[in-house]
């Protein structure tokens, strides 16, 4: 203590003094402790816990990559996906950066990365980014739930969350894997990947690989008779005029001793002279023409348009079973019956609805269905080969995948924008046909789903100890010490 | 550092808090509050089954969080406007104690009488075990880690209501300032949910979220971020409070 009385002045500048420096270390400290954190998880599955695979590719990121975490917070798994993007940025330290876009209240910024990134804006997704190459995570293929309250009226509940698997193999890609390169063919009037033509341009449909980490390329094998070391896949799209013999010869070659990856799609009365190479894989594309008929008002009117259900069981249908498939254009195929020495069966993949005929006198005027002269619905619109798989569906690495679509006018620009579906088709098709889903072994992580069964007795009973024995007791203890006290 | 300073001071501040009649009115409305909490939580729990237990739902109840805001407030509002008042501040300073032995006493007991308003909710899940004869099930880790929440909350509200009152000798004045400031503290981070400030200025107000910090704890995730921030920012208001002290002894 100080003898001598200091004058107010001093005082008081000391302690504004202190309060300052004060200031100025809490500051500090804090901005140390936001630069160097860490979290421990403590929960007792470890459900916020990144896998090492993860933690290790996070340490070894070279290049920066920023995630977007583009999601509204009202969606179910918001609260997920952030934990989990929080993660990596914790983990990865100055290499991940991290935005956070809420589409309804960030709209400028919103629209801008729909721009950027050519995106309606409005669907829930991360996107990972290094460098040039990007890829989209879609909210719905992060989590598998469960529906099975909604009929009582209980909201639908997170089964497995795979978002973990998901952004991690999606990261691979970005900062590892080379874009691949899926070639569309040229020369035989197929659709071309830079024309905006609403009915015959595949502008749209490139831009969506593109999403998926894909570079789309063209290739003309008239020119040179040589499918590129590099390419991924080979997409033939809707060709109206026929192949020549060399380039058969060259796609046949690739198919067979390079187990090539083929995505065609076919218009009606197009002679492809492609039908050899596709027979070899137990696949006819019949010479029809899909038609429908309504009636209206006495006028009978044609439908070219076919509407068609998914049908299971294959990883390009299942996502988006229950949904219908529009095949615009089209023409029926046929899966032939097995050959000697061939290898995997075609598997259909959708089916047009009953009502529609496939019909052969399609050049003629006047065109309705015929009984024995047209093909009777549901006519199959879609089929998938893979020679590596052998029997049950046990899959041998390694197999020549096809995948052969009835329509070609389905994927084009206007109908790609039209039916959600139609992107999702060919974007399931062509992953399928790349083995695009890497195998990263990353376990999805589960809730722990929690009950109690108390009967009315127990739960009132229970009630009465808590609410009113234990804050009764606190009051009486008061009491005991006011009269202690007193007395 | 004198221990034994700080020992005879405490048990004073002690005696004083929990032999108040208030004290146990406290004490009996803060379980009221705590026990129907729990109780909604038991409710829920056994209507539908959850992803959560039994107390990680006790400790989502907004209920709690606010009972939060307001406690503190009480709690402080005597340490040093009621000596002000009555003149023992004089007695005490003249006492050969140090300024700051005087602040870590009372904010000690303070926090004491915390820990002891939430003791009894430790045993809400025992006394379920031995009721209901079925055992809760328990998640121990994100429990514990809301306890900690708890805690740290108290350590912040404590020492910015301890701040309060030495500033002032009118205990209304000192709860309604103390409430107000809580709340702010409070209510800053949820800015980020209402506006949408751009990136530094979210980063700053989701780092000092309370709401944010609950949320992380809730679910079982411990962050050093969080840690820090609750005892470097109690320390330094301990610290200007025993600053402010020292004035007073200067100018008394």
């Amino acid at each position: 203590m100080s003898d001598k009385q200091p004058s107010r002045i001093i005082i008081g500048s000391s302690v504004v003094l202190t309060v300052i420096f004060s200031a100025i270390l809490l500051v500090f400290v804090n901005y140390l402790s936001w630069r160097h954190y860490k979290t421990f998880d403590l929960t007792e599955n470890k459900m916020f816990t990144l896998s090492d695979k993860t933690v290790n590719l996070l340490k070894g990121l070279d290049h920066p990559v920023k995630l977007y975490f583009f999601f509204n917070p009202e969606h179910g798994l918001y609260s997920w996906v952030d934990k989990l993007l929080r993660q990596y940025r914790e983990k990865g330290g100055d290499k991940i950066e991290f935005e956070v876009v809420d589409p309804q209240r960030d709209l400028v910024r919103a629209q801008e990365l729909a721009k950027r990134y050519r995106f309606t804006g409005e669907d829930n997704m991360v996107i990972v980014e290094s460098g040039e190459r990007h890829k989209f995570i879609e909210a719905q293929s992060m989590a598998e739930m469960d529906m099975s309250g909604m009929m009582t009226g209980q909201p639908a509940r997170i089964k497995a969350f795979r978002g973990e698997e998901k952004i991690t193999s999606a990261l691979l890609e970005v900062v590892e894997g080379e874009s691949r390169k899926v070639y569309f063919t040229l020369g035989h009037g197929e659709g071309d990947i830079t024309s905006q033509d609403p009915k015959s341009g595949y502008f749209e449909a490139a831009e969506k690989l593109k999403r998926i980490n894909i570079s789309p390329m063209t290739l003309n094998l008239v020119q040179k008779p040589e499918i590129p070391a590099d390419a991924a896949a080979l997409v033939i799209a809707g060709p109206l005029s026929p192949f020549q013999p060399d380039e058969i010869k060259v796609i046949e070659d690739y198919l067979k001793n390079r187990k090539g990856k083929l995505f065609i799609a076919l218009h009606p009365g197009a002679k492809s002279a492609l039908d050899d190479l596709l027979a070899q894989y137990g696949i006819r594309a019949d010479d029809t023409m899909a038609l429908g008929a309504v009636n209206l008002l006495g006028v009978t009117k044609l439908l070219g348009s076919v509407p068609a259900g998914m049908l299971g069981k294959h990883p390009i249908t299942d996502p988006i079973l229950g949904q219908s498939l529009v095949f615009t254009n089209a023409r029926s195929l046929t899966v032939l019956p097995p050959a000697e020495g061939q290898k995997g069966r075609p598997v259909e993949l959708a089916k047009g609805i009953e009502a529609f005929w496939g019909e052969t006198a399609y050049d003629k005027d006047n065109m309705e269905f015929t009984e024995g002269k047209d093909l009777q619905g549901p006519l199959t619109l879609a089929v998938a080969v893979d020679t590596g798989t052998v029997g049950d569906g046990n899959v041998e690495l390694g197999g020549t995948r096809i995948v052969v679509s009835g329509s070609a006018t389905m994927f084009a620009n206007a109908p790609m924008m039209q039916y959600p579906m139609s992107p999702d088709f060919f974007m399931n098709s062509v992953s399928w046909i790349l083995r695009n889903e890497k195998q990263l072994g990353i376990e999805p992580k589960v809730p722990k789903q929690y009950s109690l069964g108390l009967s009315p007795s127990q739960f009132w009973m229970l009630g009465g100890v808590i609410c009113l024995l234990l804050p009764a007791s606190i009051l009486l203890g008061g009491v005991a010490v006011w009269l202690k006290r007193r007395g | 550092m004198n221990f034994n300073t700080i020992r005879v001071i405490l048990q004073r501040e002690l005696r004083s808090l929990f032999l108040s009649p208030i004290a146990y009115m406290l004490a009996f409305f803060y379980l009221l509050i705590t026990g129907f909490t729990f109780m909604i939580s038991v409710q829920a729990l056994n209507e539908s089954p959850r992803d959560f237990t039994v107390m990680e739902i006790f400790f989502q109840n907004f209920f709690i969080w606010i009972a939060q805001l307001f406690i503190m407030p009480v709690l402080t509002m005597r340490s040093f406007s009621e000596e002000y008042r009555l003149g023992t501040f004089e007695g005490l300073m003249t006492a050969p104690v140090r300024d700051w032995e005087v602040v870590l006493a009372k904010y000690l007991a303070v926090l004491a009488f915390y820990v002891a308003l939430w003791a009894p909710t430790v045993l809400y899940q025992f006394i379920f075990q031995i009721v209901a004869v079925t055992p809760t099930p328990l998640s121990n880790g994100p429990v514990w880690c809301n306890y900690a929440m708890v805690l740290m909350m108290g350590m912040l509200y404590a020492a910015l209501g301890l701040m309060i009152s030495s500033l002032t000798h009118n205990q209304i004045v000192a709860v309604l300032v103390s409430l107000v400031s809580t709340c702010m503290v409070f209510f800053l981070g949820l800015l980020n949910f209402f506006f949408n400030p751009p990136g530094a200025i979210r980063d700053v107000l989701s780092y000092i979220s309370v709401f944010e910090h609950m949320e992380q704890f809730g679910q079982g995730i411990v962050n050093t971020r969080a840690l820090v921030f609750y005892a470097s920012a109690s320390f330094m208001l301990l610290l200007v409070t025993q600053k402010i002290i020292e004035s007073k002894r200067w100018r008394a």
